[in-house]
């Protein structure tokens, strides 16, 4: 099946290709530069179809996922999980401890409090099992998937004859792949801050922010949602860890933003002009 | 959502009028709209033409006529300095507007003046052809309004002489130069709304077509559109601009045409039907389905052009997409690339949702609402190629076929058949092949 996009050949040698469909609740772009458009249309099923499989684990809206069986059954039983679902549900969990709880995936569960992260039972000797320690538990990867699936579509950029390529999963996860055509890295405008621009190449722009007048972050100290509206821009190497500062700087406490700046310290720049 | 004027000129687009747009050509995007549109290249030399100027008759300056006069009134280089009419209160307004314009009651008279260079024909249809053909004979470059003749055979003499005599010929296809249609058509040739399954184009009035008559000896010379003597009604004078739009949204001439028309509603005396529906079929299958009706207007204009990933209605000026949206941003990227630019890209942000909204909007391919059409433009560009003398591509052709495409639908109603395209009539042009006659 063909997948929608634009092609245009600026000349013998120059292309550029876009792609845009729905997933993981957002729109996902994907352009990519210099490529004959047979390869970057397969390119960019590759990609949506690893999409689709991370989507088909780790959403939580949808009733069929791995995910949601576990927020359904783990409070009863230990649930025997996917090595991979494991992995990134461990992975949060040191990613709440390295924000001092300021990123939590625990934090949807009714009644939470800032010690369900430690009620969330990740068998270290199986390895793959998950339990929750008390009912209301709901492990939600939202604030985290998109940097995920950003890491492994960065997998399939490395391994494909695409050298220059930007990625934006719903505008909030951009991975920007080499360099513009007509310059060095990729100049994006960052948001928030009129007429302020990073040039990217090899790396993530991961926003946070409520939008809108919808204010969805909650701040997992408090329990309530935050009233910001300013977003908070991170550049990082990785997907992941822009999702986890991203969000963790959005909701965190002074102290608790001393704490992540010292603890990821090199891994990120805040997306400051 | 941020401006969807994104889709080609960023933020700018707005403030484009179409003059401006034009101005673009030369510098960003031109290559690519003129492999879309070759007939833009009558623009090209326009920065060398601005002390020139096209010495112009008017053959038939009655509403259509002075509504091109209107056009010419505005640029600098067109003169419009003979007008030819055999009725007298069609002079009179005309030379409100030309005072100083010489006065002719016979077109070959004007046809003699030397200091003319071209002729704009704005006459009934069934006088279109000798006069084009004189005019040719004559050594002036024509525009002639649409459509080009009553019969194919006849458009086939007048593209004919167009070659044989090497002058200038436009037909007035105004849509060719209307800066959406331009701008859409560079996005279906990209593939950008997929692979193009079908066309349907209407054009739906309610009224009765007439014009006043001071008395009635006049009728069948001012309601001439109303009498096959005339005029073949509904396909000629309006399914001929829609038609084209069909072939020039597939590269494409459609080779079989059906159809049926009849007088079901103003059976006041009139012959042409007020009532017709034609089927045209391209080589793949693709069809082109016609209407028009004028006892209802509820649908009014369009041509709808079906992709398999969007759909277009360039008369509403709009796109619209068979699932999501394109970013913007990301549209921005893409013209940017195109055009030798590097800028920030405005897109990154918090995450981006769907609307909740079931309905499609769309968006406007210029970013704003259709303000006119491309009829300045075309007498603009007809200016400049008679300035040149150059005939700019394609345009001749387009116009050929529109005529013949409309001609051929009415004599698929006349006849109830299913109709070819004649090879007689083919030319070297997109799917056809001229086929000899030796």
């Amino acid at each position: 099946m063909q997948i929608q996009h634009i092609y245009r050949q600026t000349d013998k040698q120059k292309s550029v290709f876009y792609a845009w469909f729905e997933a993981m609740h957002t729109r996902i772009d994907l352009a990519f530069c210099n490529l004959p458009e047979s390869t970057a249309c397969t390119l960019s099923m590759l990609i949506k179809d690893e999409i689709s499989r991370i989507e088909g684990f780790a959403d939580r809206f949808n009733p069929t996922s791995e995910l949601s069986f576990i927020n359904r059954q783990a409070a009863q039983e230990a649930v025997k999980v996917h090595p991979e679902l494991y992995t990134i549900i461990t992975d949060c969990k040191e990613y709440c401890q390295r924000t001092a709880g300021a990123f939590d995936i625990t934090v949807q569960s009714a009644s939470h409090s800032q010690t369900d992260i430690h009620n969330l039972l990740c068998d270290p000797l199986e390895q793959t099992t998950i339990r929750f320690a008390r009912p209301g538990m709901l492990l939600d990867l939202c604030g985290y998937i998109k940097g995920y699936a950003l890491d492994k579509i960065r997998n399939i950029l490395e391994s494909s004859p695409c050298t220059d390529a930007l990625i934006s999963l719903g505008n909030s996860s951009i991975l920007a792949w080499g360099h513009h055509p007509n310059g060095q890295g990729w100049p994006i405008a960052l948001p928030g801050q009129p007429g302020q621009s990073v040039t990217l190449s090899g790396a993530c722009l991961t926003t946070s922010g409520n939008t809108d007048g919808h204010y969805h972050l909650i701040n997992p100290q408090t329990g309530q949602k935050t009233t910001t509206t300013v977003p908070i821009s991170v550049i990082t190497r990785t997907g992941c860890t822009g999702e986890v500062l991203s969000t963790a700087l959005s909701v965190c406490n002074d102290s608790q933003r001393a704490f992540i700046f010292k603890s990821f310290d090199k891994e990120f720049k805040l997306g400051l002009s | 959502m941020q401006c969807a004027c994104t889709l080609h000129y960023p933020c700018c687009c707005k403030r484009m009028d179409r003059r401006d747009f034009l101005k673009n050509l030369g510098v960003a995007g031109g290559t690519v709209l003129l492999a879309s549109s070759p007939w833009l290249s009558a623009f090209s030399e326009a920065g060398h033409t601005n002390k020139a100027t096209a010495r112009l008759g008017i053959i038939g300056p009655g509403s259509r006529g002075r509504f091109l006069m209107s056009f010419l009134k505005n640029n600098p280089k067109a003169e419009v300095i003979a007008v030819c009419d055999i009725y007298q209160p069609s002079i009179d307004e005309a030379l409100k507007m030309y005072p100083q314009a010489k006065v002719y009651k016979d077109y070959r008279k004007l046809l003699e003046n030397k200091e003319i260079d071209a002729v704009i024909i704005a006459t009934p249809l069934n006088t279109h052809l000798q006069i084009a053909l004189d005019a040719f004979d004559a050594g002036k470059h024509v525009f002639c309004e649409k459509t080009l003749a009553m019969t194919i055979d006849g458009c086939f003499q007048m593209y004919q002489k167009h070659r044989s005599t090497g002058k200038v010929f436009f037909s007035g296809q105004q849509r060719l130069f209307d800066p959406r249609y331009i701008k859409v058509m560079e996005l279906i040739h990209a593939g950008t709304f997929g692979e193009i399954e079908g066309i349907r184009a209407y054009w739906f009035r309610n009224g009765d077509w007439r014009r006043p008559v001071p008395s009635p000896e006049l009728e069948r010379h001012i309601n001439w559109r109303l009498y096959k003597e005339y005029s073949k009604g509904l396909m000629t004078e309006l399914a001929c601009h829609q038609l084209q739009i069909g072939s020039w949204a597939m590269r494409q001439i459609p080779n079989k045409v059906m159809g049926h028309g009849a007088i079901t509603y103003w059976k006041d005396g009139r012959e042409v039907y007020d009532n017709v529906s034609c089927i045209y079929v391209f080589d793949n299958g693709v069809k082109m389905n016609y209407e028009s009706v004028i006892s209802n207007k509820f649908y009014g204009l369009e041509e709808q052009i079906l992709g398999h990933l969007g759909t277009v209605e360039p008369e509403k000026g709009k796109y619209y997409f068979e699932n999501i949206d394109p970013a913007p941003g990301f549209l921005q990227l893409v013209n940017d690339i195109e055009n030798k630019l590097f800028d920030s890209l405005p897109f990154a942000g918090t995450s981006w949702a769907p609307e909740t909204a079931n309905e499609n909007h769309g968006e406007y391919i210029l970013g704003e609402r259709p303000k006119s059409d491309g009829t300045s433009l075309m007498l603009d560009a007809f200016v400049e190629a008679v300035i040149t003398g150059k005939q700019p591509a394609q345009i001749a052709e387009e116009g050929y076929y529109a005529s013949v495409l409309c001609l051929l639908g009415h004599d698929a109603i006349e006849t109830e058949s299913i109709l070819t395209f004649p090879d007689a009539y083919k030319l070297d042009y997109l799917n056809h092949k001229k086929v000899s006659t030796l």
